[in-house]
């Protein structure tokens, strides 16, 4: 017996099925929570139950429908998500996004 | 592709390497989303449970956010805007062409959709002509089609990334086809819109087609000309207000360490070296910049220019995403066109050539796969992971020639030596 001989069409299909159900199993959760329907530009300035994370007001912690929390960076304009890679530190890069965008 | 040409007489089912692509593709993607379940199910939060769909920010934001500047595109007004517009004029123009109604962005979102369904249909199509059942063909394109995660990124964020992926895929798809002018001119469209397709008129210079590359730039220069006439009646000043906008596109965004886990240029290896360290990743722009178009001119003319024009096609399909000092997860819709190269020669090639072709499958597989599994201490990385295997894949591109059978297709050089002929099976390299 080949050792490829598992790749048949009909098995490639059940494959294709499963990542289909996944994937509406994701969308539908997804519509229910509606995570992207909040501007979180505004996440400094509006109420979207965001707390600050630090003494200057810079980085904020809000909560994503659905899917946890996640710490954004903000300026009085505008908010980023904060790279996580940098943990909570404000990095260079990141001073002069605030201060110019 | 020619309208005229019909389905092979003999229907044969999937090759060796498009079932273990199919079954890469499935398997990574099934994997991707059970990850993001069992890590909602378990409360672990993001990024562990980090939908495919979901980026912050609203639905279709890069599109709704320059809608309003975009209207004014045309007046005096549209140059003392507080925000930035960091996109060639040619780009600008698109924009401004796609917001002629009173709701754009549902035009636009049935632009984005239609140029999916074209994309799988075309592919469909040249399965089926190639000789693959129906069957075989639907499952393939569906696979491609569902996996599909930088078309889902481009849906979610609404990007004009489309504008380059039809001009590319158009371009290279009538390379192929050995129709060099409809090539020139959509290559050259692609150039003026996003700038790093340039890197695509290298294909014409090995086989000394120089009327051609001269068109793709005269086709790119004219398009920006005519942008620029179209934003202002003085070209020049409309000229350096641009350039100011593309330095602020290096000067923020380049440098900027955010949504790393987006970025699969070479740069944003470098920039996650750097900002673990919080070092300023701005004075490397520059430096990497002039380092990375040496090592493209010298592996240009040194490895590109001796190898086919399949391979350097896939060579230069990856150039032309990685180069860029960021380059975010929707540019990699240019790989599509290159991929359903090699799935035609997939379909050409013997069965005893197959398993030679598996590793750039199982590479493109990774690649464009949603790859919410790579998450290092609480931190995506699926940017990094994605250049490293588009390193691998130009390394295979570079090393491993492939040919192709389909008539009409471009001219193998003498020096090309095919997957699956029998200078290959030998093990001869050109």
């Amino acid at each position: 017996m080949r050792s490829d001989s598992f790749l048949s069409s009909k098995f490639l299909s059940i494959l294709l099925l499963l990542c289909c159900l996944l994937t509406a199993e994701e969308a539908i959760h997804l519509l229910r929570t509606h995570p992207n329907r909040l501007n979180y530009d505004q996440a400094a300035t509006k109420n979207f139950g965001c707390v600050p994370r630090d003494a200057g007001k810079r980085l904020f912690l809000c909560p994503i429908p659905g899917y946890g929390t996640m710490v954004f960076l903000c300026s009085d304009k505008h908010c980023f998500p904060k790279e996580p890679t940098t943990g909570l530190t404000i990095g260079p890069a990141e001073e002069k996004l605030l201060r110019d965008l | 592709m020619h309208s005229k040409e019909r389905y092979s007489d003999s229907t044969h089912s999937l090759p060796l390497s498009l079932r273990y692509f199919v079954f890469a593709i499935l398997s990574l993607n099934i994997f991707s989303l059970g990850y993001s379940f069992v890590a909602r199910l378990l409360g672990a939060g993001l990024p562990y449970d980090f939908p495919y769909l979901f980026t912050p920010g609203l639905f279709f934001s890069d599109f709704n956010d320059l809608v309003g500047q975009i209207s004014l595109f045309g007046t005096p007004q549209f140059f003392t805007q507080h925000r930035f517009l960091m996109y060639p004029p040619a780009a600008l123009l698109a924009l401004r062409l796609s917001c002629v109604t009173a709701h754009p962005s549902r035009p636009f979102l049935l632009l984005l959709l239609a140029s999916g369904a074209l994309f799988a249909i075309g592919f469909f199509r040249i399965m089926r002509q190639r000789g693959l059942a129906r069957s075989s063909a639907g499952l393939l394109t569906a696979s491609i089609a569902i996996t599909s995660y930088p078309y889902l990124l481009l849906l979610q964020r609404g990007n004009i990334e489309v504008y380059v992926w039809l001009a590319v895929t158009f371009g290279l798809w009538s390379f192929y086809r050995g129709n060099y002018i409809w090539a020139a001119v959509c290559i050259g469209l692609a150039t003026a819109i996003k700038m790093y397709p340039f890197v695509f008129i290298g294909l014409f210079l090995p086989q000394r087609r120089y009327r051609e590359a001269a068109l793709s730039v005269f086709t790119a220069a004219l398009v920006s000309l005519v942008a620029l006439r179209a934003m202002s009646s003085d070209i020049w000043y409309a000229f350096h207000w641009n350039r100011i906008q593309l330095e602020a596109f290096g000067k923020y965004y380049a440098a900027s360490p955010n949504s790393l886990g987006y970025d699969h240029s070479f740069f944003a290896l470098v920039k996650y070296a750097l900002v673990r360290w919080h070092v300023d990743i701005g004075p490397a722009v520059r430096p990497y910049t002039l380092i990375m178009a040496v090592i493209c001119v010298v592996l240009y003319f040194s490895r590109i220019w001796r190898i086919s024009p399949v391979n350097q096609i896939l060579a230069l399909s990856i150039l032309s995403v990685t180069i860029a000092p960021t380059s975010y997860d929707y540019t990699l819709l240019s790989l599509y066109a290159a991929l359903a190269i090699l799935c035609v020669i997939a379909v050409e090639t013997p069965a005893a050539s197959q398993s030679r072709l598996i590793p750039f499958f199982f590479l493109f597989a990774l690649v464009l796969t949603p790859e919410s599994y790579a998450v290092l201490d609480g931190a995506r990385l699926g940017g990094q992971l994605r250049a490293i295997c588009l390193l691998a894949l130009l390394v295979l591109a570079l090393c491993k020639p492939l040919i192709s059978g389909l008539t009409g297709a471009i001219d193998q050089g003498p020096n090309n030596l095919p997957i699956g002929s029998q200078s290959a099976e030998s093990g001869l390299k050109p």
